[in-house]
């Protein structure tokens, strides 16, 4: 009898509506599929971002957000509701994107005459428009190491708070701190030769 | 301390502007930021590169997302529970012995057969739409003479793959398929044309010798667009066939270069019938070589030779007639017929397949068969032709302004060698001076056509070297009787004493 109250998800005690997270989830561990989709909808945009922000492939965008849900509906039974759903997911994307950096750098060591990571190539005179910044600076955060870019994207992205970012990545709110700082000195270096133009 | 100090401020700058300080903290930032205008800027500075990451630009919406990923899962589903049963390691492995051990009872000859359907299979694949070596490649002159000299004939000479005949050093012959280096063929025909000082209507003559091999060498070697080249082992004859109707010629041209590179108990009139044997000696039903992107393997394949020949004939006058090149590729067509269960697998050939390199050696049951007693012919064809290329050799002594002498091979020169270093074949030589430098030449090449010029000062100073060696060989020798004399008289002197 106890073990069965343990068993039982911990949910808070706040009050569920029909659209949120918790309560969806709860409906459909209780069998009612049909709800993963609402849960889809719901975050499939964040994922879709965050992974384009990380990993700056366009192409790789569709499979990655397929993988990131599948794995989500074969654990959602798991999940256990000390988080918000949205930290899980983001731990989850991370982790989808971390696996897809690994590949590259095998395969990039296994061939190496494929092509190397794009350089930011774009003069400073030619900085005329807002795509041109934008292309630039998605390039400077894509060149950051994978430790440092993350907690960026999560902070000034996707709008996490520390405590938030520390959850998904599973580290402490200090290491977040001076990881969201050095992340920002080194993009910095990285829009150096736009300085004038940007900064 | 002043860098660790720094650090810590822009640390908590960074944290201040995500608004993540405590209240304390940041109120006591915010009077440093007011005091000072450097944090005042770094502020600035933190505040736009959040705001480009931030205002980064958001894909849009992709609407169909969760009806893709729906399906998705529904398919893996779907196939999850068909094999669902069979992810227990246990059942899964217990089911696959027992259906094992079925077939082996019922067909005990499954795996077998399976095998040798799918070797057949394979072959097939491979040997389809084989068509002779001239559908992709048409042979000059100069690499009829490769082949039969070098050894070497291109198979693909946008990609320096080709085809080379020779032995290994037990003697065994091979066959291989490989990348050319940079390196060219050391005697071509230029050089062979120069070396014989033929003239114009001989070289001719050079040219249709070897270009009347063509098609012969065309129809031992098999191709087809799924990159197989299928060899026979006749090969070898026609390249006897090349290289002793080559040395005929030679020999009716030069009776003298002939009786000078052609081996003891080798006469002229023995070479010829060597490419009459030669083209006779081939079978309708041969057993090739077949190299292919997959495998290496032998094969009987029949080919009718007599319709391949009138075939290749048809071929080249089409393409002399039409300038429409590729429509008569296309209808080039040829019966190629395969053994279907005659791979021969039981036959022992040894493979070797390197970075760039597939050499099979020919088995002795298959190498020359057609030809009876071939191998002495071809040993001796062997030295005639190693005595042919040291022939060709043109070494030129010329001597330089400083009065030094160098000796070259072609247009190499070399200035101020003490002494002459060369190469004849695979032999190196080296002469410590001219006279046996030109001694050596007269033994080798028994005759003095080739001369040897020194300039004057060269000459003036061997000959005062010469009178100081003779003038210090008389000194030496002066001296030596001079001590022997004394040495006498020494011995003279002291006589022994007698006790």
């Amino acid at each position: 009898m106890e073990k069965e109250k343990r068993d039982e998800p911990v949910i808070p005690q706040t009050i569920l509506t029909l659209n949120d997270d918790f309560s969806l989830i709860k409906r459909f561990i209780d069998g009612d599929e049909s709800v993963f989709k609402v849960l889809v909808n719901r975050h499939k945009e964040k994922v879709r971002n965050l992974i384009f922000v990380t990993l700056n492939n366009a192409d790789m965008i569709d499979d990655i957000s397929q993988e990131v849900f599948i794995s989500v509906f074969k654990k959602l039974d798991r999940f256990r509701f000390e988080s918000q759903f949205t930290t899980w997911l983001y731990r989850i994307t991370i982790n989808k994107c971390r696996d897809h950096l690994r590949k590259v750098k095998i395969r990039s060591i296994l061939s190496p005459f494929s092509a190397s990571e794009e350089e930011l190539s774009y003069s400073s005179s030619n900085l005329h428009d807002e795509t041109e910044i934008q292309e630039i600076v998605r390039k400077a955060v894509a060149q950051l190491p994978i430790k440092l870019r993350t907690p960026l994207i999560l902070k000034d992205f996707e709008g996490l708070s520390y405590q938030e970012i520390a959850e998904s990545i599973g580290v402490e709110v200090g290491t977040i701190k001076s990881r969201i700082f050095r992340a920002r000195e080194a993009l910095k270096k990285n829009l150096e030769p736009w300085k004038k133009e940007l900064l | 301390m002043m860098k660790w100090y720094n650090q810590n401020i822009k640390e908590q700058l960074s944290a201040y502007l995500d608004d993540e300080l405590p209240k304390h903290e940041k109120d006591i930032l915010e009077d440093k930021i007011i005091s000072s205008p450097v944090l005042q800027s770094d502020v600035e500075a933190g505040r736009k590169t959040k705001e480009y990451v931030s205002s980064l630009k958001r894909l849009p919406e992709d609407e169909y997302f969760a009806a893709r990923l729906i399906e998705k899962i529904k398919s893996e589903k779907s196939s999850h529970k068909i094999f669902s049963f069979l992810k227990k390691p246990v059942i899964a492995f217990g089911i696959i012995s027992i259906s094992l051990m079925g077939v082996l009872k019922f067909y005990p000859n499954f795996f077998p057969s399976f095998l040798s359907k799918q070797k057949s299979n394979l072959v097939d694949f491979y040997t389809q739409n084989l068509k002779p070596f001239i559908y992709v490649a048409d042979l000059n002159s100069e690499d009829i003479f490769n082949f039969a000299f070098n050894n070497n004939l291109p198979l693909n000479k946008e990609d320096r793959q080709m085809l080379q005949l020779d032995r290994d050093s037990n003697g065994n012959q091979f066959v291989e398929v490989k990348f050319a280096g940079n390196n060219a063929n050391v005697f071509n025909l230029s050089a062979f044309v120069k070396s014989f000082k033929f003239n114009k209507e001989q070289k001719y003559t050079v040219d249709s010798i070897l270009l009347s091999h063509s098609d012969e060498i065309s129809s031992h070697i098999l191709v087809n667009e799924k990159n197989t080249v299928a060899v026979s082992p006749e090969i070898w004859n026609s390249h006897n066939a090349i290289r002793s109707d080559l040395l005929a010629y030679v020999a009716s041209v030069n009776k003298e270069v002939s009786d000078r590179i052609m081996p003891v108990a080798f006469a002229a009139n023995n070479v010829s019938p060597v490419s009459r044997v030669a083209a006779q000696g081939s079978h309708e039903d041969d057993t090739y070589f077949v190299f292919c992107p997959d495998t290496i393997f032998t094969q009987k394949l029949h080919v009718n030779k007599e319709e391949l020949k009138n075939e290749i004939k048809r071929f080249k006058k089409e393409m002399s007639n039409h300038s429409d090149e590729l429509n008569k590729l296309k209808r080039f067509k040829i019966d190629v017929k395969v053994f279907p269960d005659e791979f021969t697998s039981s036959q022992k050939m040894k493979v070797l397949i390197d970075s760039n390199i597939c050499r099979i050696q020919i088995p002795q049951e298959i190498a020359m068969e057609s030809l009876p007693d071939f191998e002495s012919i071809n040993s001796a064809l062997d030295v005639a032709f190693d005595q042919l290329r040291n022939f060709q050799f043109d070494i030129r002594v010329e001597t330089n302004e400083s009065g030094g002498a160098s000796v070259s091979t072609d247009k190499k020169k070399r200035k101020n060698v003490q002494k002459f270093e060369f190469k004849v074949g695979d032999e190196n030589f080296v002469m410590p001076n001219p006279d046996s430098l030109a001694n050596f030449f007269r033994f080798f090449f028994q005759d003095s056509s080739k001369t040897f010029k020194f300039n004057d000062r060269m000459n003036q100073d061997m000959e005062v070297f010469k009178k100081e060696m003779e003038k210090f060989k008389l000194d030496m020798e002066k001296m030596k009787k001079e001590l022997q004399k004394e040495l006498k008289k020494e011995a003279k002197k002291k006589e022994p004493i007698e006790i």
